[in-house]
């Protein structure tokens, strides 16, 4: 654990220590406590943007030291952002989390089974495609092979911690991984008019693979050769927000090299956590001097799915819809990127769609990459909250984010909802489909005539 | 691990374990509020859940002899929540419901906690509102509110909270319960009158009955942009000379401007402009465009460069986001910043902030200035970094400079923020040895052993003054 | 007491001996002083405090007959020369005036810069401004435009040992230590002599209209929504008073319950507003409408509704009562007032404000039967959380009757408080609530 002594700042002694100019722009105003969930949920300071802030300002004077007591309330933040969006000073909180969490970990490594889930994970197989497509594999063999329904009747599950037993039942039927099913390169439907990237990820290919498969179909039926790069990774937000900086970075250099590799005008991705952590590249890199440059020319491309299409012009879908639709903003979307009217504009142009607006939309659903698996009763009140928002009467809830999916599958079984929880790109792929079948169907009537 | 003072096990029997802080890093969550100048953690914090459980904390804490201070949301920025030393910190957070709205009798009952902006949000479906609105209104507490005796942008027309508290719970500083006011004019001393406004020195409040208003019928807002600070105020006067009652009349000078424009809310000020207003008049609709007409008239003669009017809500919400978070958007062009809030006849301001200026220039502290120009309620932001050692100390000097200014101006030290412990010192800008007696009789009565928010609002016995009752020793 | 020493602390030409022994409405005095500074007011009080005199003080003498057990004390301490405009700033929509300024005097002189005190309280060509404030005094138009404590932001306060305090400020927004003006507002003049009162303004309306809708079958059903309707529409009345049968007489010969709707602002958003309550009117009412003059002019005959102590001589016994309530209570508390009388066989002259809580009647007749009148009134009041107060009653009467009603909460702070700053009982002992 030796760093260069150069980095340290107070009590943090190791490379990355939250940036004094962003701790420094807190000014405490407060305006940030309503925003935040973790607050909201137990009234306290410590557990509030401004009182993490501080916290870490502290550490930094030298006035703290890096303790249970400290890592408890910057392990409890969910990274959401919503602070982001409300504070009026800008400060970037959820880059001063993370850094923390860094140092954090270098000072108090994780032990135990803790340890090893970490090691075994983070480090052992979301890293690597393969491995992950094994597991992925193996879910679909105890889906299917009635292991998992056997289990179930047998009440062998509730041996399972209650919130991995919660997580366990709404498990989406596991598709085949598109970066196996597709070739590297799917041509444009028609002329192309350009070429674009697709972020696999690894839990949205893993367990989301026909998400990924109707963003593909959706890029080519507007005329975009979609690029799968083999060489790409996780993006390593999950490792960054778990304090492992290092394999956050390694991940950021492999994934910088295969997407600039791939020659591509847009690095397009369907994961609100990913397209956050793929655009922060060039923060985590800074002191990279290799690799910083090539962070920022590689962050510029990256881009979500929905605005994308909107910034670009898409074809607006025909094929009707009928369903009542709410929109839930993930935080990484709409907080760490800004992106909120976007989505919602693609949505609400489906024909057939009956819109709902539902409050509090942009209120964090607990998911927050593996916190629920982390903190399972903070992650579960933060979803009960969220669930009081959700309107009774929709039948779709559309997102752009595979953890808030499996977040909010686990929500609507738990509160008996019968809404469906979808990805947005989605909902815009069965509107193309079906337009193209009454298309057909009209030219077979026609062709019968 | 150090032993755990006694008292936490004594307060956790009351509210339970989870709702006592006192571990070192938690405590300093709590050592300072939106006022970060003075920082020191508090013993312990406790959080009650009702009445009942903040009245048997109070009894226990007055038993001890044990300081005590009462909190909402810490957005306060004259430092009224911030520990001393050795007082025991009651949030009351936790008691965050709104308990009934009687729209019949234009009232609503809430909880201490309960946060000023989602009070409107409740009542917005019916068409009613609440008045106050300070610029922390996202987030600072109604029980904060009464305590500060909060304003806000649009506390011309429709006055501070002190003008909307209808009635009061109130735990004493013996822990006693006493419910006043309720209805107009309760017979007796206006002690609801008093408890507002008196920065958790004389009790603390647990329920609070507040009157809610009918949204306008009509809104309009005009920005109006200066290149003299003075043509600017000059118009503020002659709008209110031209019988106009605008709901809102607001001020920012150049530095102010920058400010904003870098802060999360830019709306797009022109550059260079030395001063903007923002007016907002409210009422009848049929009377507003002529009304509009009237201050569009005036800026006018007053060599206006340009005036618009909202053209739509969200243009509006945009200016006001933009006005509101003004205080914080100085974190985008100054690492620290502090406010100060004197008050001045209006009539006065461009010779205040002639003053003002030469301060800044004699400090070398740039200071923007936001300005509620209708009631003369002046925020001049002293923009330093606490880094540079000393400059904090310069920041503090200049305020108290500042606030002088405003005084000799036949204005106040505060006008919504409070004294806290910011300014204790500079009450003797306004107050009289004698003066400044009669208040803490009054104190005396209600908080006999000073154990209510010690040390805070009032100066340090003068040499002539009588020695008052020393504060609780603490440990 | 020794007169003698009075006239070593105040010029003989300040002090008159008493025009009468005594008088009905008792808190008189042995001796009237007349300061006419506050140094004046100031030595006055030193001299009592160290002598142990009682001192009552007065200004126009409208409310002599609200409060006190007390047939005179050593000195009636009249403020009515300490009069006149003592800074007035238009530009900051602020007055600073003396105590014994009359409220007419005050708004003539504003007018003319085309601002006003937000103020209506009754009796307004004798009541000053000093009393006004001490007595808490408001007309209906505080539910648009508050009371006294709304606008008044600063005083000096002569203290009961000649101590001179300045509360508050001469700006409108001013958070610097407690808001002692509320201290002395409605304190009935027992903790110090107001000897300057500044006050926030606004402007005089540009429009004036008063609308009287009666109401001649009484039907409370329809009345109540229709008030409900009006109080939750988007209009700005500045009064919404609801009148007894008795003041719907006294005022325009008229019959049954009457609602007389003020509104004030931009001549087209009054006539919208005008426009707006003809469409909704209830079916069995009928509507009457003044403007300008004419409508201010009904206002000070309504402002001469009430008894006032300096009149009281050639008046009927009478016996007023103030009544605070929730909003809407006015409506039912108007007419138990009403009805009441009736079954006494006394006139009771009731009107309350529908949007702001404050009722008052007037009650004539058999004096013998007030004490159980105000009996059964206060009970009403006090089931639905509200109180009943005598504003006017001969001095014979208020020993019989319990002026204030029950102690209040915290009744303890406000015995404290007047221990603290009156501790020898100097100013007006037993006229407050509680014995204070």
């Amino acid at each position: 654990m030796s760093a260069p002594v150069s980095h340290a700042k107070g009590n943090y002694r190791w490379e990355d220590p939250p940036d004094e100019e962003k701790y420094s722009a807190c000014v405490h105003c407060g305006l940030c406590l309503e925003s935040c969930p973790t607050y909201l949920e137990t009234g306290h300071e410590q557990q509030s943007p401004r009182g993490r802030v501080h916290l870490i300002k502290s550490v930094a004077e030298g006035k703290l030291s890096i303790s249970a007591g400290f890592e408890n309330p910057v392990f409890t933040c969910l990274d959401c952002r919503a602070c982001e969006t409300a504070c009026p000073s800008g400060v970037q909180v959820g880059s001063l989390i993370e850094a923390a969490r860094g140092q954090i970990r270098k000072a108090i490594p994780l032990t135990g089974w803790k340890a090893f889930l970490h090691s075994f994970f983070l480090r052992g197989v979301f890293p690597h495609p393969s491995r992950l497509h094994v597991l992925g594999k193996l879910m679909k063999v105890y889906q299917k092979s009635g292991l998992q329904s056997f289990l179930r009747k047998t009440g062998l599950l509730n041996l399972l911690p209650r919130h991995l037993r919660e997580m366990e039942r709404v498990l989406p039927a596991v598709s085949d991984p598109v970066m196996k099913t597709h070739p590297e390169v799917i041509p444009a439907e028609g002329s192309a008019r350009g070429r674009v990237a697709l972020l696999a990820g690894c839990v949205m290919d893993v367990m989301f693979g026909e998400i990924n498969a109707a963003t593909i179909r959706v890029l080519t039926r507007n005329g975009y050769d979609v690029v799968v790069p083999r060489g790409q990774r996780c993006c390593g937000a999950l490792h960054i927000h778990a304090g492992d900086r290092e394999q956050g970075k390694a991940l950021a250099r492999q994934n910088i090299d295969a997407f600039l590799a791939a020659d591509v005008e847009s690095v397009v991705v369907n994961a609100a956590g990913c397209g956050c952590a793929l655009k922060e590249y060039p923060e985590l890199l800074h002191n990279d001097p290799e690799y910083h440059d090539k962070a920022v020319r590689f962050a510029e491309k990256v881009e979500d799915i929905s605005q994308f299409l909107v910034a670009r012009g898409y074809q607006k879908p025909r094929g009707r819809v009928e369903a009542r639709v709410a929109y839930h903003d993930a935080c990484h979307l709409a907080h760490g990127q800004g992106v909120r009217s976007e989505p919602r504009q693609l949505l609400r142009e489906i024909p057939g769609v009956e819109w709902i607006e539902m409050e509090l939309a942009d209120r964090c659903c607990g998911s927050a990459g593996i916190y629920n698996l982390t903190n399972p009763e903070m992650a579960g009140k933060i979803l009960d909250e969220k669930m009081k928002a959700v309107p009774d009467q929709i039948d779709l809830l559309a997102m752009g984010n595979p953890g808030c999916m499996l977040q909010l599958m686990m929500g609507a079984r738990k509160h008996g909802r019968t809404a469906a929880i979808v990805h947005t790109v989605q909902l815009l792929d069965w509107s193309y489909e079906r337009e193209a079948r009454q298309a057909a169907g009209q030219s077979e009537a026609e062709k019968g005539e | 691990m150090p032993a755990i003072d006694p008292i936490v096990h004594e307060l956790a029997r009351i509210v339970g374990a989870d709702s006592v802080l006192y571990q070192r890093e938690d405590l300093a969550a709590y050592e300072c509020d939106g006022y970060t100048v003075h920082k020191h953690p508090p013993r312990a914090v406790v959080f009650p859940s009702c009445t009942d459980e903040v009245a048997a904390v109070v009894k226990y804490l007055h038993d001890q002899n044990i300081p005590f201070i009462p909190r909402g949301a810490g957005t306060g920025l004259s430092g009224g929540a911030v520990p001393l030393g050795g007082e025991v910190i009651i949030s009351l957070v936790k008691m965050k419901r709104l308990l009934h709205v009687d729209y019949e009798n234009r009232l609503a009952v809430v909880e201490p906690g309960f946060v000023n902006l989602k009070l409107t949000n409740s009542v917005a479906g019916k068409g009613y509102y609440y008045a106050p609105d300070p610029s922390s209104q996202y987030a600072c507490t109604i029980g904060g509110n009464v305590g500060e005796n909060a304003g806000g942008a649009h506390c011309l027309k429709y006055g501070v909270t002190t003008n909307h508290v209808l009635g009061l719970e109130v735990v004493l500083a013996n822990g006693e319960i006493a419910e006043i006011g309720g209805v107009p004019d309760a017979p007796g001393y206006d002690l609801m009158g008093l408890l507002t406004g008196s920065e958790g020195t004389l009790g603390i409040v647990t329920r609070i009955t507040v009157r809610i208003l009918k949204n306008p019928e009509g809104k309009k807002t005009v920005l109006a942009y200066f290149d003299s600070v003075e043509e600017a105020s000059q118009a503020v006067s002659d709008i209110v000379a031209a019988g106009i009652m605008p709901a809102a009349l607001e001020m920012m000078d150049k530095t102010a401007i920058e400010g904003v424009e870098a802060g999360t809310y830019p709306v797009g000020h022109p550059k260079g402009v030395e001063a903007v207003l923002l007016i907002e008049v409210d009422g009848i609709a049929a009377g507003i465009d002529d009304q509009i007409a009237k201050i569009v008239s005036v800026c006018q003669g007053r060599k206006v460069s340009e005036v618009k009017v909202a053209a739509t809500e969200e243009e509006r919400a945009r200016w006001w986001a933009n006005r509101k978070t003004a205080f914080p958007a100085m974190g985008s062009i100054s690492p620290d910043y502090l406010v100060q809030d004197g008050v001045i006849p209006r009539s006065r301001l461009p010779e205040v902030l002639e003053k003002i200026r030469q301060i800044s220039e004699r400090s070398g502290l740039r200071i923007a200035n936001v300005f509620h120009a209708g009631d003369g309620n002046l925020h001049p932001l002293i923009l330093f970094d606490a880094r540079i050692p000393g400059e904090t100390e310069l920041a503090v000097r200049v305020g108290s400079e500042v606030l002088k200014v405003c005084a000799d101006a036949g204005g106040s030290i505060t006008g919504e923020h409070g004294v806290g412990i910011e300014k204790k010192e500079e009450m003797r800008y306004v107050f009289t040895d004698d003066e400044l007696e009669a208040q803490l009789q009054i104190r005396d009565v209600f908080n006999p052993r000073n154990l209510l928010n010690p040390d805070k609002m009032f100066p340090k016995p003068g040499r002539c003054a009588e020695m008052r009752a020393a504060p609780v020793e603490i440990r | 007491m020794d007169a003698a020493l009075i006239t070593q602390v105040i010029g003989t030409g300040r002090i008159r001996p008493a025009a009468e022994s005594s008088h009905v409405l008792g808190n008189h005095g042995s001796h009237e002083v007349f300061p006419e500074s506050e140094e004046e007011i100031a030595a006055v009080l030193r001299a009592a405090h160290e002598q142990g005199w009682t001192v009552i003080p007065m200004g126009g003498g409208t409310k002599r007959g609200f409060g006190g057990t007390e047939e005179k004390a050593d000195i009636l301490l009249g403020l009515s020369d300490c009069r006149g405009i003592a800074e007035y700033a238009p530009g900051d929509m602020t007055v600073t005036v003396k105590p014994g300024t009359t409220i007419q005097e005050i708004n003539a002189h504003l007018a003319a810069h085309g601002q006003m005190l937000p103020l209506d309280p009754y009796w307004p060509r004798q009541a000053t401004i000093g009393g006004v404030v001490a007595a808490n005094d408001s007309g209906p138009k505080r539910l648009r435009y508050g009371s006294a404590r709304d606008h008044v932001i600063g005083m000096r306060v002569v203290y009961p040992d000649g101590r001179l305090i300045r509360t508050g400020g001469k700006v409108v927004k001013n958070v610097a230590g407690y808001d002692m003006n509320k201290l002395f507002i409605g304190s009935m003049g027992t903790l110090g002599v107001m000897s300057e009162i500044t006050m926030k303004l606004r402007p005089l309306p540009p429009f004036q209209t008063l609308l009287l809708l009666a109401f001649s079958r009484s039907d409370f059903t329809l009345i109540r929504s229709f008030a409900v309707s009006l109080l939750d529409s988007l209009l700005e009345p500045v009064s919404m008073e609801f009148l007894s049968p008795a003041v719907h007489r006294n005022m325009n010969g008229g019959h049954g319950y009457a609602l007389a709707i003020a509104f004030e602002d931009e001549e087209k958003a009054v006539r919208y507003q005008e426009e707006w309550v003809k469409a909704r009117l209830p079916a069995d009412a009928e509507i009457q409408s003044w403007e300008q003059e004419e409508a201010a002019e009904w206002w000070m005959r309504f402002a001469r509704l009430p008894p006032s102590g300096v009149s009281s001589g050639d008046r009927e016994e009478t016996l007023a009562v103030k009544i605070g309530s929730k909003n809407l209570d006015v409506l039912e508390i108007v007419r138990a007032c009403h009805d009441l009388g009736e079954r006494y066989g006394l006139d009771a002259q009731a009107h309350g404000g529908v949007g702001h809580g404050i009722t008052r009647v007037y009650v004539t007749g058999n004096p013998t039967l007030f004490a159980s009148y105000l009996t059964e009134i206060r009970s009403l009041a006090e089931s639905r959380g509200g109180y009943a107060v005598v504003q006017h009653a001969s001095l014979e009467r208020r020993r019989e009757l319990d002026v204030w009603g029950r102690k209040p909460a915290a009744f303890s702070l406000m015995e404290g408080i007047k221990r603290s700053i009156d501790p020898r009982r100097v100013l007006n002992p037993n006229r407050f609530i509680g014995g204070i």
